[in-house]
């Protein structure tokens, strides 16, 4: 099995030298959109940024979840969870419905609004290096080791150990190990989380729980409810049946009663009869 | 703030709709309305409080004074849609249960409508003479053929069909209609067709028909049921 | 659109002209692509095409599995008249949703997806599904309509014969695709106000939709009245509005439990924009309507009926659209009010529905009665009368709940600003970065092999290059010298390169640093 990677970001190392997203935006080949990097936003183009919040400098990117929302939501699996770790985009699946934008917990998905065949764009924790060997970009340029690539359960032990080391100067959490399910980014800081812009009243458990719980009961839900509505049908369109049947038997018996006492001569006497009595 | 605007939005349209309206109505403008294709259903068709129908489908009025107001129903009349004359019986004759009473005319081909009750007739409806489609729109009041003073009127009525008991049989005889419509061909210039899942057909089908359709439709719509005529 | 056409100027004029924006917005939309057709951003993704379109479009068309179920599957003969123009309004309402999905998509040809590629454990999946299936079921009840007027007996036996099936299968998708738009809201627990988040949310929007499509239903009568002088089935339509009484009662029973349940109940009392706004779809679909229709005087009347259905409508399109676009703004951070694009686009598309609706109903036999209303006309007109009958009640009930629910809106809009603001900012301070400095570990020396007539080899330091009280990687580590590449293995270009004023020389300009064309030893050193 493949062992899955991640990166342990730690908010206390970070001294803002942006070398992650220059790297970031060289490696995905993306054209410059701020005219300093600590004033960039995410978007289409940009996929990671440094952001000065809360006295630190904290990394925006791409959680890459363990269950990820985004992928859960995707109603082609245009975005997908590997098992290295990224979740990556199916481009040619995509048909724009923008689902993952709404869905994504951490607001990381962004569009290409000013195109006309638009697709979805955000960090994919550079797959293809991955898939090479490599660390992803960020994490290679870091000069402080502030972000760190590495094996997922390996980074979490690093964390920890941080923390043991360190009790008095860091929140005691790491940031992405429960969150929504846990997540292949980790985030370490020695000042509340939410102060940096990550919000901590995340559910713990992975939020495609949220809705499969619903989805899974289709097709019992079909099953039960087309059986339901037609034993209904049947009850009522019977109950018809037998008020239709009774009506013809007293019809009948009704004729007979009266051609047997009322009316015994035969019709035809008339003189306009034969009129109706076409064959 | 959307919800709001649209909202809004809504009831403006409305406001100005009311207002158009309101200008139209003082205009004395009222809209051209579309000609809508007239189709029936008769789940819908109420038959007035009181009044008895017959297996032959013409349906019958007891008046106070003893007298018995009788006409063709409406199921026969939508069925029959255009009728160009009345056959109006005599005044004064005698017709017993199941003789022809009147008849009807549409393009040279006859129903005969049989008598629901004993008696003689005392008056006809001379209206349908100058304007046979007069009952059109009311069958049970403006479409009266005639009156007529019955005889053993306690035994005939028993045959007749009136309250549920006649929405009931309507029900089934629309039913009836709707197989025997089903096997007729239709030709391409009918006004419309059957519905097979509504219930709903258009009105006066039979104009467009053929005369065996015709033939078949007087003879097994329009019958006295007595299985000894048959 | 004939029949707009030949109708008295005034609604045929605001009809071309909603026509030719509509159109002049799909091209824009078309040719210029999302960004430059809608006020949608990357904060806020889904708008007013979705939340109303889609959404609003989806619920008002509730009408036809309701009435379908009533008539087919519990063989209530009584509703049979009716069950036509619901179900083409059910199915005019389905391909008017496909139509706003065109727009809405990023990739519309690529709408066909779902078909083949599967992921079950989306809730789009299942909308985009039920949307399929449900307009192909729709299509097939509403197809003997046609199928009358062109006279095709063997079609017309077949489906007569498939009838019930497709009923029940109609109800199922219904039911499914209904709940479903409010699953797709149950998984942005952190970002849906928690006045409308729930885990209940499909069952909301189910019952909702019951309630909705009966007053849809009621609501059409009365267009079709207005427009063809179709005539009203009081009587029918009364019984309808004791069933969105029923379906109202469950809906706030289970409303106030959810909410109190989930400690939430005293948020809607709370002076913010979003608890205006709840109070607001509150009264105007549910308790108005719910006191309106359970008075008996009130349901059997035109004008009363007209009102309570307007009513449940108005309100149900609120609760939507807070669902949507109210419940999700202050989280996104950004306010959102659709582009004119958006909203011609809209109207454009409403307005090929009752032109459609019309057309139908000239062409295909859809009304099942030929008699027109000749009694002066309920609705609207009958206020020229307003003290007559029934009326001054509906009047002053009514009046007391559109105005309250308005007013309510109105004050939301009041605490807009205030509330959207008081969501969590990110306050900016000078960063502490002792740490990571003391951390600091600087790239490994370049060395720049000797070039021809060069003085020398040129050794890059980083640890001379940087700002050790602010390091800043990007002042150089732009174009051209990539951060990647340099940190691979030294490329070595043309000696004049480095100089110029895009490398070296761009700081080795002699006033930022020393002339990297006169002192050629500071870097050169053989």
């Amino acid at each position: 099995m493949v062992s899955q990677k991640g990166l342990l970001f730690d908010a206390t190392l970070c001294i803002g030298c942006g070398a992650c997203y220059e790297a970031c935006k060289e490696r995905n080949r993306l054209p410059t959109t701020a005219t300093h990097f600590l004033e960039d936003r995410l978007s289409d183009q940009t996929y990671t940024v440094v952001k000065k919040r809360g006295g630190r400098f904290v990394r925006q990117l791409c959680m890459h979840c363990e269950v990820p929302t985004c992928a859960s939501v995707c109603p082609v699996g245009a975005l997908e969870k590997t098992a290295p770790g990224p979740v990556i985009y199916h481009e040619e699946r995509c048909i724009g419905c923008r689902y993952c934008m709404l869905a994504c917990p951490f607001g990381i998905p962004k569009y290409e609004w000013r195109k006309i065949l638009p697709r979805v764009r955000k960090c994919d924790l550079c797959a293809d290096r991955l898939a090479a060997g490599r660390p992803t970009a960020c994490a290679e340029v870091c000069p402080t080791g502030a972000t760190k690539f590495g094996d997922r359960q390996e980074l979490i032990e690093e964390a920890r150990a941080r923390l043991r080391a360190h009790p008095q100067k860091y929140v005691p959490r790491i940031y992405g190990l429960e969150e929504v399910g846990g997540t292949s980014v980790l985030l370490l800081s020695d000042v509340p989380f939410e102060r940096l812009g990550y919000r901590t009243d995340l559910l713990r458990e992975p939020l495609p729980l949220l809705t499969w719980q619903v989805l899974q009961k289709i097709p019992n839900f079909v099953i039960v409810g087309s059986v339901l509505l037609g034993g209904i049908w049947w009850i009522t369109n019977r109950r018809q049946e037998v008020q239709r049947r009774e009506r013809e038997e007293r019809d009948r018996r009704r004729s007979f009663e009266e051609s047997s006492r009322d009316l015994p001569e035969p019709p035809g006497s008339s003189s306009t009869s034969d009129l109706m009595d076409s064959p | 703030m959307v919800a709001l605007f649209v909202i809004l939005t809504i009831i403006g349209f409305i406001l100005v709709d009311s207002v158009v309206q309101w200008a139209e109505a003082r205009q004395g403008r009222t809209a051209r309305l579309p000609a809508l294709r007239p189709t029936l259903a008769f789940e819908t068709t109420s038959i007035p409080a009181g009044l008895f129908l017959d297996e032959g489908h013409t349906w019958v009025r007891l008046e106070p004074s003893g007298r018995t107001f009788i006409g063709m129903d409406e199921f026969a009349r939508r069925a029959i849609g255009r009728v160009d004359a009345v056959e109006l019986p005599k005044v004064g004759a005698t017709v017993r249960r199941g003789d022809p009473l009147f008849a009807i005319t549409q393009e040279g081909r006859r129903a005969v409508f049989r008598a629901p009750l004993d008696g003689v007739v005392t008056a006809v409806n001379e209206t349908l003479t100058r304007h046979p489609e007069a009952g059109r729109l009311d069958p049970y009041e403006d479409g009266w053929v005639c009156t007529l003073m019955p005889k053993n009127l306690a035994a005939h009525l028993r045959h007749l069909f009136v309250a549920e008991e006649a929405q009931a049989w309507l029900r089934c005889e629309i039913e009836r209609f709707k197989e025997f419509l089903t096997w007729r061909p239709v030709p391409p210039a009918a006004l419309g067709h059957v519905l097979q899942d509504g219930g709903q057909w258009t009105d006066g089908v039979l104009e467009a028909l053929d005369e065996a359709s015709w033939e078949e439709f007087t003879r097994t719509f329009l019958r006295s049921p007595r299985p000894a005529e048959r | 659109m004939k029949w707009s056409i030949r109708r008295p100027g005034f609604w045929r004029l605001v009809f071309l002209v909603i026509l030719g924006a509509g159109l002049y917005s799909t091209i824009v939309r078309f040719t210029g692509g999302l960004g430059a057709s809608t006020a949608l951003s990357d904060a806020f993704p889904w708008g007013l095409w979705v939340g109303f379109d889609v959404l609003c479009g989806v619920a008002l068309a509730a009408g036809g599995f309701t009435l379908s179920a009533v008539v087919y599957i519990f063989n209530i003969e009584r509703f049979r008249p009716i069950v036509r123009p619901t179900i083409l309004t059910a199915f005019l309402g389905y391909l008017l949703v496909i139509v706003a999905l065109l727009f809405d998509l990023g990739r519309p040809y690529r709408i066909w997806h779902p078909l083949v590629m599967w992921n079950p454990h989306s809730v789009m999946f299942e909308v985009a599904w039920c949307v399929m299936l449900y307009t192909t079921v729709l299509a097939l009840e509403f197809s003997p309509m046609v199928f009358e007027r062109l006279r095709l007996e063997r079609p017309l036996r077949i489906l007569h014969a498939l009838t019930v099936p497709l009923v029940i299968l109609g109800v199922i998708l219904s039911t499914l695709h209904q709940s479903s738009l409010g699953s797709l809201y149950l998984i942005v627990p952190e970002k849906l106000h928690p006045l409308w988040y729930s885990p209940l949310l499909p069952i909301f929007f189910f019952i909702s939709a019951i309630a909705l499509g009966c007053a849809m239903t009621i609501f059409e009568s009365f267009l079709s009245y207005r427009a063809f002088r179709k005539r009203l089935e009081i009587a029918l339509l009364a019984d309808l509005g004791k069933v969105i009484v029923v379906a109202l009662a469950v809906y706030l029973v289970l409303k106030v439990q959810d909410l109190a349940g989930r400690g939430a109940l005293a948020q809607a009392f709370e002076p913010t924009y979003e608890a205006r706004m709840f109070l607001a779809e509150m009264t105007l679909g549910v308790i108005g309507p719910m006191l309106l229709l359970s008075v008996r005087r009130i349901r059997t009347d035109h004008f009363g009926l007209f009102v309570s259905a307007l009513l449940v409508v108005l309100g149900f399109i609120m609760n939507r659209l807070n669902v949507s676009i109210t419940g999700m703004e202050a989280s996104s951070g950004v306010s959102y009010f659709p582009s004119w694009t958006e909203l011609s686009v809209t109207f454009m598309i409403v307005a090929l529905g009752f032109a459609l609706f019309g057309l139908a109903v000239k062409y295909l036999p859809i009304f099942p009665e030929m008699e027109r209303e000749v009694a002066p006309p309920p609705a609207v007109a009958v206020l020229r009368r307003p003290w007559m009958g029934t009326t001054p009640l509906v009047l002053t009930l009514g009046g007391i709940f559109f105005v309250g629910a308005l007013g309510l809106a109105y004050s939301g809009l009041l605490h807009r600003e205030r509330t959207l603001a008081s969501w969590p900012r990110l306050e900016e301070e000078e960063p502490n970065i002792a740490e990571g400095l003391e951390r600091l570990n600087i790239p490994p020396d370049v060395t720049f092999p000797q070039g021809e007539g060069s003085l020398g080899p040129v050794t890059f330091r980083h640890a001379s290059h940087i700002d050790w009280e602010r390091p800043d990687c990007t002042v150089c580590h732009r174009e051209p010298f990539r951060i990647l590449k340099i940190k691979g293995s030294a490329p070595s270009p043309p000696a004049r390169d480095w100089h110029d004023a895009r490398h070296c020389g761009r700081c080795h300009d002699g006033k930022t640093s020393f002339s990297a064309h006169e002192e050629c030893t500071a870097c050169h050193q053989p």
